[in-house]
């Protein structure tokens, strides 16, 4: 069995309007696949293919399995999805919202121990002691990792009844600070180490260049280039998809201040 | 970083440590609903014992036990307590449940406080169901009547509601999504429909359908009888019966369709599901008792403040607050213009409008949709 995602000449099209014109894309387990590309490229419409939320044309699978023919709950054991926003339409504590991620016969078994999960989940995205606090008390980047935290509760081991799990984040960065940026990309990598697929729509081209194992960069609707970031991440390359000068450096250039998340040059 | 991720070897890193169980409502909830089954069986001993006549279901126990030795007047007493107020109280508890469920249900599955059967056109469509039968029962629709028997009057109201529910549904869905703006919108068009459409069955009835109609519609539970118990009650208690099954969808449906799906819930079969036992617990119910108002608004949300928002516990206690309060404002409808009795929906509407209003001028964002 082939542990990888694979989709196929995936198209979409919303009405008259086609948005991806038949790509194909693969991600393979242990590894963080990242999807980047301009506003409207179809970064998040590929995801939602990916995860069966839109309708599509194509095939895709999971581990070998086409997902056309999984149950939602079976699907839910395989794969979990972290949307760039939630909507909450009841007043939930914290703690609830992350228990929703727990479900008996979709979670695993994390050694009997599912009752746990709340609280570790928590813990491994900074959020130790907000169980009790309200959601919609907290801020746009408190939410997203809560909402991550949920996440982990249904998918918590990366490999489970000998297969890799996935997670689907969409943006999963994007409203948070950068000591949270980090601990999230982290918990990533630490999830793909452990044998699980990580597949993210991403904005932030650094945090790619640091992170990825693998780009994908769509361009109106189409693959523009896959590969390592080393290879994809170019000078050229960017500045065609993205539409304006970029340059990507290896070293600071002269003159110019800018930040790196200090951890990638500790001792 | 120390993480507690299950690595490769299937061991946990780093053991949890669990510190408190702050934001966890689940020992509130379950304390709420204990309560709150005690409450009931008080409110029905309550509402046994007492009414406009001074029949007490003590003396009939007293009788059973041979306690009392006055057997005429404990006979008269049997006769109030087991063929007037047994049956009552016995459909006000699931007529008061049902509406409440069906509330909570609604208010689920649309995403919105504010939801109710009431709102989207469900009761107009049973109160159609129900008039037609009442106006039509003995002239053109005769041999159905004769055909379903006591079953007619809560099975023409399922009908009316699950008929107006389906055709609002393909009104408010498009490739396999339900719009909630939709929906709210097409059920108030469509309540207002039914609602034309009951008026000219209304003007068709003569003076006693007319009385009986009017009764009716101002809700009520005073003709209630083991024939009407026995009509509605296997129904409402099929739909109690579903509800549990419906508190983990309802719970993904609070993150939106979309997670729901994500959670591993089939959300489209799920809403089917759900519409149609909201269908048949109000059909049933605005059979039995006509237009009883805000008792499906009102209570999930005094509910939703205390023991949270998670239907697990959310559905079973609506359920047991709904049958203690109207079993509450039925005793009030009996005994407040005594020996008369004033029409438990009028009480109802009395005390839930304002609270409606109140949560609405709380909410006003929610209404942005």
């Amino acid at each position: 069995m082939a542990m990888r995602i694979e989709a196929r000449d995936i198209r979409v099209a919303f009405g008259d309007v086609e948005i991806l014109h038949g790509l194909d894309f693969t991600a393979g387990a242990g590894e963080i696949t990242a999807i980047i590309g301009p506003n409207g490229s179809g970064k998040t419409t590929l995801m939602k293919a990916l995860i069966g939320e839109n309708p599509y044309s194509g095939h895709v699978t999971i581990n070998g399995v086409d997902i056309a023919t999984l149950q939602p709950w079976q699907f839910a054991t395989k794969r979990a999805v972290l949307p760039q926003a939630t909507n909450l339409s009841f007043p939930f504590t914290v703690r609830e919202i992350v228990r929703l991620g727990l479900t008996t016969g979709i979670s695993g078994d994390a050694d009997g121990r599912l009752e746990d999960l709340p609280d570790l989940a928590l813990e491994q995205v900074d959020l130790s002691g907000f169980a009790g606090r309200f959601y919609g008390e907290l801020s746009g980047g408190e939410q997203q990792r809560v909402q991550l935290a949920r996440v982990l509760c249904q998918v918590w081991e990366p490999v489970f009844d000998g297969e890799p799990r996935w997670l689907f984040l969409d943006e999963p960065v994007s409203s948070l600070d950068i000591q949270h940026q980090l601990l999230i990309m982290r918990l990533a990598r630490k999830y793909a180490e452990n044998g699980g697929g990580v597949i993210a729509v991403m904005h932030d081209l650094n945090l790619t260049a640091m992170f990825a194992d693998n780009v994908h960069i769509i361009s109106h609707g189409n693959i523009a280039a896959s590969g390592t970031p080393k290879k994809v991440l170019s000078t050229k390359i960017l500045s065609d998809v993205f539409g304006c000068n970029l340059q990507v450096s290896a070293k600071p250039p002269k003159g110019v201040v800018f930040v790196l998340p200090q951890s990638t040059i500790a001792p | 970083m120390n993480v507690g991720i299950k690595n490769a070897s299937g061991q946990l890193v780093k053991t949890p440590k669990r510190k408190t169980l702050d934001g966890d409502r689940g020992a509130i909830a379950r304390l709420t609903i204990l309560i709150l089954v005690v409450a009931l069986l008080i409110a029905m001993f309550a509402s046994l014992t007492t009414g406009s006549s001074d029949a007490s279901a003590v003396n009939v126990i007293q009788h059973w036990l041979g306690l009392s030795g006055d057997a005429e007047i404990s006979m008269r007493d049997r006769i109030i307590i087991y063929d007037i107020r047994l049956p009552r109280l016995l459909l006000g508890s699931l007529v008061g449940a049902s509406l409440a469920v069906s509330g909570a249900i609604m208010q689920g599955l649309f995403r919105n406080p504010l939801a109710d059967p009431g709102l989207i056109g469900v009761s107009a469509g049973a109160g159609l169901g129900a008039v037609s039968i009442i106006v039509l029962g003995g002239t053109a629709l005769a041999p159905i009547t004769a055909l379903l028997g006591i079953y007619t009057l809560p099975l023409s109201a399922f009908f009316g509601a699950l008929a107006s529910t389906m055709l609002l549904y393909k009104i408010a869905t498009r490739n396999g999504q339900t719009s909630i703006a939709t929906m709210l919108l097409a059920g108030i068009a469509l309540g207002a429909l039914a609602g034309s459409l009951t008026g000219i069955f209304v003007y068709m009835a003569d003076d006693a359908q007319l009385r009986d109609l009017t009764f009716w519609g101002l809700g009520s539970l005073a003709g209630s009888s083991w024939e009407k118990l026995l009509a509605a009650g296997p129904i409402i208690i099929v739909a109690l019966i579903a509800t549990p099954f419906l508190s983990r969808g309802l719970n993904g449906l609070a993150l939106g369709e979309a997670t729901a799906n994500h959670l591993g819930i089939p959300v489209q079969r799920f809403k089917n599901i759900a519409i149609v036992t909201v269908a048949a617990a109000t059909g049933a119910s605005v059979a039995v008792s006509g237009g009883i108002g805000f008792v499906g608004i009102v209570l999930p949300h005094m509910l939703r403040l205390v023991i949270g928002p998670d239907h697990r516990y959310l559905l079973p206690a609506s359920a047991l607050l709904g049958a203690i309060m109207l079993l509450f404002a039925d005793a009030v409808s009996r005994t407040i213009v005594a020996p008369a009795e004033l029409p438990i929906g009028i009480i109802t509407a009395v005390a839930g409008a304002p609270f409606f209003l109140w949560i609405l001028l709380r909410k006003r964002g929610m209404l942005d949709i």
